[in-house]
C-alpha cells in the first residue's frame, strides 16, 4: 500500500471529460464481455457468464471492468499483468499473451486470460485483458474439477505468460501445446478466439478515445479516477471508529482428511484513521485437498466483500486496491503455494473470506451506517455430470449450479434465488434444456422453506432442484457449506445447508456431501440437490408478526415453523393467514427457546451474534 | 391543437394514433394526400380520453382505416396495474417464475432488489402432471387438481390465469386439457396456455410471456372495447389494427388474444417509420434514434431490414419472447436530469423530470437541470420554440439558467454555458455507448450507417452524436414528433409463429419438419380467416439453428424453398457463413452437429398502404439571427434561426443554424449543410462544408 502513489493527477482534465471517459472505460469493458459471452462456445462463459473484460494502465493498474463480470477474476488482473511484464521483458505492437497460472496472478486453471499490450503512437499505453472460464483445461477429470487433487498437477494445464501472437503472427507452438492438453480442443479454440477478439475490441475502442482526446487526457483521467476512488474510500473509512474487528468462518472439511478439524478462515480488520488492513495470519494452514487460493484470488475476495459494503465506489480500480492492505501467511489456506491445489477455491476459501470481510465491515459500520451490514449468502455447490444421453447416445459433460438465498440486510430480508456473491452476469440453466442434453429429469424447482436463516430480517430461501437420473452417469460434486452454513448476524440464524443426497427416503439413501468424486449414478436414482438459504439478521422473535404471516400465506413454510422459530401464532383465513396477536405475545413472552449457538443451520454464529447495529 | 398543413377535410382519412408515455400523437392522411397532425398530452389515468381529443381534429371527416399503437400494456406492467393473475404449473415447480434466471444487474451490489413478480407466490398453484423432454407422458394430468386450483383462484377473485407446464412446447395436450377445465369451471376468467401463446423451449421465458399475457388480458380487452366504442362515436366500425412489438399490425381481435405482443408497440412502429423515411431518401443501413421526454430508443437496420431479437424485457425479470424489433432504451430524453454525486462527479440520468413537473424551464415545479434546460441555456431551444407543442407552457430562459447555474456550474467551476454544454456531452455519452454496444455486438461499424433522428429531442442531439460516431449523414423526418404514428401507416399485418422441431442437420427427419409445417399452416389458415383485412398474404419460412450443445441463442435463417431447404448442404453452408459473421468462428462437422431448433412461419398480410404525402412546400420565412452554442466552435456564435415550414425541397441550410418547427428542433452545426429532400426530409451531411 502506498499513499504517495497519487502524484499523477488530473488537473488538466475537466470533470465532464473525466465522466465521459469514465463511462467510456466501463462501456468498453461491457462491450468486450458482451462479445465474449456471445462468441464463446463453452456454457461456462456463454451461460454462466464466468468471464471478465478489464482495462489496465501500462504499469498494470486496474482502470475499469464490466458491470456483470466475475468478481473473483478482477482482483487478480494487476498481478497477472505484473507477471506478464516480468516474463516478457518488453512488448511489441501486435503481441498477445495467454496466461492462467493461479499462483502468479490467476484464480484457478480454467480461468484463462488473454492479455494484450496496447500501443499508442508507438509506445506502450495500456493493457486489455479478456478472461473466461474454459469448460476444460485437461487433467484427469472432464471439466478439470478434481476434489481429490493433492497437487495442481492434477488440475489441468498451467500456463505461464506465453506469447500467443507475436507482432500480429500467431505463435503456432503456443496454440499447439494448449490444444494438445485440453478436451475438445476445437471448442476451446473458439473460446480463445472470442477472447482475442474481445481484447482487440477493447484496444480499438480505447485508441478511438486516445485519438479523440489525446493520450495525455485519457491517461490522466485513468489516474484521476483512481485518485477519486481512493479519496472516496478513505473518506468512508475515516468515518468509521478506529479499532480491530474480527471474524471467523469455516470450511466444512479437508476431503482427504475428514477426521481433521474444520478449516478456519480468520480475519482481523484494522481501521486507523483512513487506513484499513485485513490480516489473515490466524487462518489455518492450507489443507491437502483443494479449498484454498493463492494470494491473487485472496485479493479478489477481499475487494469483493469490500465493494459490496461500498457499492457507490463501483467500478473496482487501482485507487481502491492500493488503499487496502492485505496480510497473509504464505502456505496458509488463503495464500497457498504451488503445488497446493486451487481449483475449488470459489466454493472454498473465496466465499468464506468475502463473507468474513463483509462481517468485519458490518461491525465497523454498526454505529455509523447499519444499512451496510449483510449476513452471509449462498455458497457455490458445483455439480458435474457426465455420461451418454440415454436415447441419442451423444456424450455430455454438464455443470449444474444452484441459486440460493442472499444474506439478510440489517433493514430488509435477503432476496431468494440469487447466485453467489462473486457472480455478476451469470444465470441459472433452463430445466427443459438440461433435460434434452443430459440424462436427468427434474423433480423440483421450489424454495426450501426451512433453508432461510431466520431472523428479524430473514435470509433469502435456497432452492430444491432435485432430479432423477434417466441414464447412467458419473457425478462429481465440488462445494461447501453443507455443515458450516451461511452465517447470520446480530442473533439471526445461520441459513440452511447445501445438500446432495442419493435416493433420499429409501433404503439406499446416502449422503454424498459436498466433495463427491466419480460417483456412479444409475438410471432411476434420485438426487436431492438443494442450496443454502442466506443468513438471518437479528433475533427471529423480533420479526414483525405480519412478515411471518406473509411468508406463511405465500406458502414458504407452515404455521408450525412460524410458531416454533418465530413465536408467531397464526390463524387460517380464506386468502392466507392472520396473526393471533394475543397468542403470539404470550408465546413470545413465555414459550420460546432461543436458537442455540453454533455454525450449522438454524444456529446462531457465536461471533456473528455480537455484530449488532449500535446507532450512535 | 394541430400543426401546419391541416386542410379542410372533405373525404375520409386513414388514421394512426400512437399513445406514448408523454404524448398522444395523431396522423391522418386523406385520399387526396391532405394530412392532419395532432399532439396531445397523454392521460395515463384514461388514455382513451387523449385519443378522443385528438380525433376531434378530424372534424366531420370520416375514418376509413384506423391504426393504433399504445403504451397501455407497458404501463400496466411497470405500474403493476394489470389483472390479479394466477398461475397453474407442474407439481414440484412452483418457483420457476420467482427464481427467474437468478441474475443481477451489477456485480457489486447487495442493496439491489429485483422488481416484484407479476403473480404473488400464493397465487401460483401446482397440479400433478409431467411430460418428458420429447413430450411423452410421464404422469397424466390430474383433472381434479386443476378443478380444485381454479376453484381456489376464482374464490380469491383472480381475473386471469396463466397455464404453463414443463415441456408443453413439444406437447400441448396437458395445457389444453387444463384450459378446457378452466373454461368450464370459471368461464369469466381470462385464461391462456404457454403452448398456445409461444411454444418455445425454456420454461421461465415461456412462462413469463404467458403470465404477461394473462396479466394484460383483462385490461387490454377493456381498453380495446373502449376504443371500439369511441370509434363508433366517430362513425367508424371497421377493423382496428394494433401495432405490435414485431413492427407489424394485428387486428384488435388478435391483440385481445395475445396482448403481451402489444407491449413496446410504439417504439417498434417508430423504427418502422424511421426505416420508411430512410428508404425514401435512399439509405438502407440506418441507426434510428427516437429521443423523447424521458428516454431514447435506439435501433439498427441493415440492408433495409430491421433487426429482431427473440427475447426482450418489459422490465428486469419480465422477458417476453415474441420476435421483437431489436431496440435499446436508455435514460436519455429531454427531461433527463443532470446531477452531482457526493464526490462532486457530474452525471446525467437515468432519472427524468418527465412531463410533470418537467424541466426547470417549464416553471411547473421542476428545479433540477435537464437536457431541455441545457439546450435552452445554449440557445438551441428558444422560448418561442415550444409554444406550438404545448400552448400552456412558455420556456423560461431565466429558470433554465438558474437551474444549471445553481447545481452544475459551481461543481465544474465554469460558466453556465459551459456547464450546459457539459450536460449535453454527458447525455450524449450514454447514447454513444448504447449505439456502440448495439453495433459492436452485431459486428457492425457505426460509420457505415446513417442516423435517422426523431422524437422531440432527437434532432437536437443528432448532429453531435453523428460527429462523435463518425456517421456521415443525419436524416430528420418530415414530422419528427410523429414518426411512430407515421410508422403505423407503413407496416403490414404480421404474425410470427413457431413450432419446435429439434432435428440434427446430419439426420433430419423430413416427416417431423412436415408435421410442424402442417401445424403452422393450419394456424395460418385460422389467422387468415379472422384477420380479414389483408388483400394478399405471404408466408416466409425460417429456421432457428445452432451447434448441438449450445444452450441459448441461435441463428435464424430464411428458408428460400421452405422446409426442403433444410435437407440440403446449402443450408448448412449458409449457417456456417452466418455463424462466422455473427460469432467470429465456425466448428467443423466432425466436431459437432448443427441442430435445427424451431421452424418459424412469418405471416405477412398486405393491407392497403397509406403513402405519406410530401411535406408541403413552404412559403419562405426570413431567417432570424441570434446566437447559440456549438461544440465545433466551443462557444456561443452568431446563428441563423430558420423556420422549417418555410423550407422547400432543394433548399439548403448551412450551419451554424437552428431549424425550428412545431414539434422539434434541429441543430445544424458549423460546417454542416442540411438539405431538404424531395419529400421534405432534412438530410444533413456532417462536416460537408468544412
Amino acid at each position: 500500500m502506498s499513499r504517495t502513489d497519487t502524484s499523477r493527477t488530473s488537473r488538466h482534465v475537466d470533470p465532464i471529460t473525466m465522466e465521459v471517459l469514465s463511462s467510456a472505460f466501463r462501456a468498453i469493458c461491457d462491450e468486450a464481455s458482451a462479445l465474449l459471452a456471445k462468441g464463446a462456445y463453452g456454457a461456462t462463459i456463454s451461460e454462466g457468464h464466468d468471464h471478465s473484460g478489464s482495462l489496465l494502465t501500462r504499469e498494470g493498474r486496474l482502470v475499469a471492468h464490466g458491470r456483470r463480470d466475475q468478481a473473483a477474476h478482477l482482483g487478480t488482473f494487476e498481478e497477472s499483468v505484473k507477471t506478464t511484464i516480468e516474463h516478457a521483458g518488453g512488448f511489441r505492437e501486435g503481441d498477445v499473451f495467454v496466461f492462467n497460472d493461479p499462483y502468479h496472478g490467476g484464480t484457478h486453471q480454467p480461468d484463462v486470460k488473454v492479455i494484450r499490450p496496447v500501443f499508442a503512437a508507438g509506445s506502450l499505453f495500456a493493457f486489455t485483458i479478456s478472461c473466461g472460464h474454459w469448460a476444460d483445461v485437461g487433467g484427469p477429470i472432464p471439466g478439470s474439477f478434481n476434489p481429490l487433487a493433492r497437487e495442481c498437477f492434477a488440475e489441468g494445464l498451467r500456463i505461464p505468460p506465453m506469447l500467443l501472437v507475436d507482432q500480429g503472427r500467431p505463435v503456432r507452438s503456443t496454440f499447439e501445446i494448449i490444444k494438445a492438453n485440453v478436451r475438445v480442443p476445437d471448442e476451446r479454440m473458439a473460446d480463445l478466439h472470442a477472447q482475442q477478439r474481445a481484447a482487440e475490441l477493447m484496444e480499438r475502442r480505447l485508441l478511438e478515445y486516445v485519438a479523440q482526446f489525446g493520450a495525455d487526457v485519457v491517461e490522466h483521467t485513468m489516474y484521476a479516477l483512481m485518485d477519486r476512488s481512493e479519496t472516496l474510500l478513505r473518506e468512508g473509512i475515516r468515518e468509521l471508529p478506529d479499532g480491530t474487528y474480527e471474524f471467523e468462518d469455516f470450511g466444512d472439511c479437508d476431503v482427504l482428511h475428514p477426521e481433521r478439524p474444520r478449516i478456519r478462515v480468520h480475519v482481523n480488520m484494522t481501521i486507523a484513521g483512513d487506513q484499513v488492513s485485513f490480516d489473515f495470519s490466524e487462518s489455518d494452514p492450507a489443507p491437502i485437498s483443494p479449498f484454498g487460493f493463492a494470494r491473487p484470488a485472496l485479493l479478489s475476495s477481499v475487494y469483493d466483500g469490500t465493494m459490496h459494503c461500498f457499492p457507490h465506489l463501483v467500478p473496482l480500480n487501482h485507487g481502491i486496491t492500493r488503499s487496502i492492505e492485505v496480510v497473509s501467511v504464505p502456505g496458509s489456506c488463503v495464500d497457498v503455494l504451488p503445488p497446493t491445489p486451487v481449483l475449488g477455491f470459489a466454493s472454498g476459501a473465496y466465499e468464506k473470506v468475502a463473507a468474513a470481510v463483509m462481517a468485519c465491515w458490518a461491525q465497523a459500520f454498526a454505529t455509523v451506517d447499519p444499512t451496510r451490514m449483510h449476513a452471509a449468502t449462498v455458497n457455490l455447490a458445483n455439480l458435474a455430470l457426465s455420461g451418454n444421453h440415454p436415447e441419442s447416445g451423444v456424450p455430455f459433460v454438464s455443470y449444474l449450479w444452484n441459486e440460493g438465498g442472499q444474506g439478510a440486510r440489517s433493514y430488509k430480508d435477503g432476496n431468494s434465488f440469487q447466485l453467489m456473491i462473486f457472480i455478476g452476469g451469470a444465470t441459472n440453466q433452463p430445466i427443459e434444456v438440461l433435460e434434452r442434453l443430459n440424462a436427468i429429469r427434474a423433480l423440483s424447482c421450489e424454495a426450501v422453506g426451512a433453508s432461510a436463516g431466520h431472523g428479524t430480517y430473514r435470509g433469502g430461501f435456497g432452492i430444491d432442484r432435485s432430479f432423477e437420473a434417466t441414464g447412467d452417469m458419473i457425478l462429481t460434486m465440488h462445494g461447501d457449506r453443507a455443515e458450516v452454513t451461511p452465517f447470520g448476524l446480530a442473533g439471526g440464524c445461520n441459513g440452511g445447508g447445501n445438500v446432495l443426497v442419493l435416493n433420499p427416503g429409501t433404503d439406499s439413501e446416502r449422503w454424498l456431501g459436498m466433495h463427491a468424486v466419480g460417483e456412479h449414478i444409475r438410471r432411476g436414482d434420485v438426487l436431492r440437490y438443494s442450496s443454502n438459504g442466506g443468513g438471518g439478521f437479528g433475533p427471529p422473535r423480533e420479526r414483525a408478526p405480519e412478515a411471518v404471516a406473509h411468508d406463511v400465506s405465500e406458502g414458504y413454510f407452515g404455521p408450525d415453523l412460524a410458531a416454533s422459530v418465530y413465536g408467531v401464532v397464526l390463524t387460517a383465513t380464506p386468502s392466507g393467514y392472520d396473526v393471533d396477536e394475543e397468542a403470539t405475545a404470550e408465546l413470545r413472552a413465555n414459550g420460546m427457546e432461543d436458537p442455540p449457538e453454533g455454525y450449522g443451520a438454524g444456529e446462531v454464529h457465536p461471533m456473528g451474534r455480537g455484530v449488532v447495529p449500535r446507532p450512535s | 391543437m394541430s400543426g401546419n398543413g391541416k386542410q379542410s377535410p372533405d373525404g375520409a382519412y386513414a388514421v394512426a394514433v400512437d399513445i406514448g408515455g408523454t404524448f398522444t400523437d395523431l396522423v391522418a392522411v386523406g385520399a387526396g394526400g391532405e394530412i392532419v397532425l395532432a399532439k396531445q398530452p397523454s392521460v395515463p389515468a384514461n388514455f382513451l380520453a387523449g385519443v378522443d381529443v385528438a380525433l376531434e381534429d378530424l372534424g366531420a371527416a370520416g375514418i376509413v382505416d384506423f391504426r393504433h399503437g399504445t403504451t397501455v400494456g407497458t404501463n400496466a406492467i411497470i405500474q403493476r396495474k394489470g389483472a390479479r393473475t394466477g398461475l397453474i404449473t407442474t407439481k414440484g415447480f412452483r418457483d420457476i417464475l420467482l427464481a427467474a434466471r437468478a441474475s443481477r444487474i451489477d456485480l457489486y451490489d447487495s442493496v439491489w432488489d429485483p422488481p416484484p413478480p407479476l403473480v404473488a407466490r400464493r397465487d401460483i398453484l401446482t397440479v400433478t402432471e409431467r411430460l418428458d423432454y420429447l413430450g411423452r407422458t410421464v404422469t397424466p394430468l390430474d383433472a381434479g387438481e386443476v378443478r380444485e386450483a381454479i376453484g381456489v383462484l376464482a374464490d380469491r377473485g383472480v381475473e386471469a390465469v396463466a397455464v404453463c407446464f414443463l415441456n408443453s412446447f413439444v406437447n400441448p395436450a396437458h395445457e389444453l386439457e387444463a384450459l378446457e377445465i378452466i373454461a368450464a369451471e370459471a368461464p369469466g376468467i381470462f385464461a391462456c396456455a404457454s403452448s398456445r401463446v409461444v411454444p418455445e423451449i425454456r420454461e421461465f421465458e415461456r412462462m413469463s410471456t404467458t403470465v404477461v399475457n394473462a396479466y394484460l388480458g383483462p385490461p387490454m380487452a377493456t381498453y380495446l372495447q373502449g376504443l371500439d366504442h369511441l370509434l363508433e362515436s366517430h362513425d367508424y366500425d371497421g377493423d382496428v389494427l394494433i401495432t405490435h412489438s414485431g413492427g407489424g399490425l394485428m387486428t384488435s381481435r388478435a391483440a385481445t388474444r395475445i396482448p403481451a405482443r402489444v407491449c413496446q408497440s410504439g417504439p417498434a412502429a417508430g423504427v418502422m417509420g424511421g426505416l420508411a423515411v430512410a428508404e425514401r431518401v435512399g439509405f438502407e443501413n440506418v441507426i434510428t434514434l427516437d429521443m423523447g421526454g424521458t428516454s431514447a430508443d435506439i435501433s439498427v437496420i441493415v440492408d433495409g431490414a430491421p433487426m429482431f431479437r427473440s427475447e426482450w424485457h418489459a422490465e428486469f425479470n419480465v422477458p417476453i419472447i415474441f420476435p421483437a424489433i431489436d431496440l435499446v432504451t436508455i435514460g436519455a430524453g429531454g427531461g433527463t436530469i443532470a446531477w452531482v454525486d457526493a464526490s462532486g462527479t457530474p452525471h446525467s440520468g437515468p432519472q427524468s423530470a418527465g412531463a410533470d413537473p418537467g424541466p426547470a424551464c417549464y416553471e411547473r415545479g421542476g428545479t433540477e437541470p435537464t437536457n431541455t434546460d441545457a439546450n435552452v441555456v445554449l440557445g438551441r431551444l428558444r422560448p418561442g420554440a415550444f409554444t406550438g407543442r404545448r400552448s400552456d407552457i412558455t420556456l423560461s430562459a431565466a429558470a433554465a439558467h438558474e437551474a444549471v447555474g445553481r447545481t452544475i456550474a459551481p461543481v465544474l467551476d465554469c460558466s453556465v454555458t459551459d456547464a450546459a454544454a457539459g450536460i449535453i456531452r454527458l447525455s450524449n455519452a450514454s447514447m454513444l455507448n448504447a449505439v456502440r454496444l448495439m453495433t459492436v455486438e452485431r459486428g457492425y461499424d457505426p460509420r457505415d450507417f446513417s442516423l435517422v433522428a426523431f422524437g422531440g429531442a432527437g434532432p437536437l442531439h443528432a448532429a453531435d452524436l453523428a460527429r462523435e460516431l463518425r456517421i456521415p449523414t443525419v436524416v430528420v423526418p418530415t414530422y419528427p414528433g410523429l414518426v411512430s404514428a407515421m410508422g403505423a401507416l407503413q407496416v403490414m399485418l404480421r404474425h410470427d409463429l413457431l413450432r419446435p422441431v429439434f432435428q440434427l442437420h446430419s439426420s433430419v427427419d423430413r416427416s417431423v419438419l412436415a408435421a410442424a409445417e402442417a401445424e403452422l399452416l393450419a394456424e395460418i389458415d385460422e389467422l387468415r380467416a379472422s384477420e380479414t383485412l389483408a388483400t394478399e398474404w405471404k408466408v416466409h419460412w425460417r429456421a432457428d439453428m445452432r451447434y448441438y450443445g449450445q444452450i441459448s441463442g441461435y441463428l435464424t435463417l430464411d428458408l428460400p424453398h421452405g422446409i426442403d431447404y433444410l435437407l440440403g448442404r446449402d443450408s448448412l453452408e449458409r449457417f456456417q457463413a452466418e455463424h462466422q459473421r455473427e460469432f467470429g468462428y465456425v466448428l467443423t462437422g466432425d466436431v459437432t452437429d448443427v441442430e435445427i431448433v424451431n421452424l418459424r412461419a412469418v405471416l405477412v398480410g398486405d393491407v392497403e398502404p397509406v403513402s405519406l404525402p410530401a411535406r408541403p412546400a413552404g412559403r419562405p420565412v426570413p431567417a432570424e439571427s441570434g446566437e447559440a452554442y456549438f461544440f465545433e466552435s466551443g462557444a456561443v456564435v452568431p446563428t441563423a434561426f430558420v423556420q422549417r415550414e418555410g423550407l422547400s425541397p432543394g433548399d439548403a441550410v448551412t450551419g451554424p443554424a437552428i431549424i425550428e418547427e412545431w414539434d422539434s428542433t434541429t441543430v445544424v452545426p458549423p460546417g454542416t449543410v442540411a438539405r431538404v429532400a424531395p419529400h421534405g426530409e432534412l438530410v444533413m451531411e456532417i462536416g460537408a462544408s468544412e
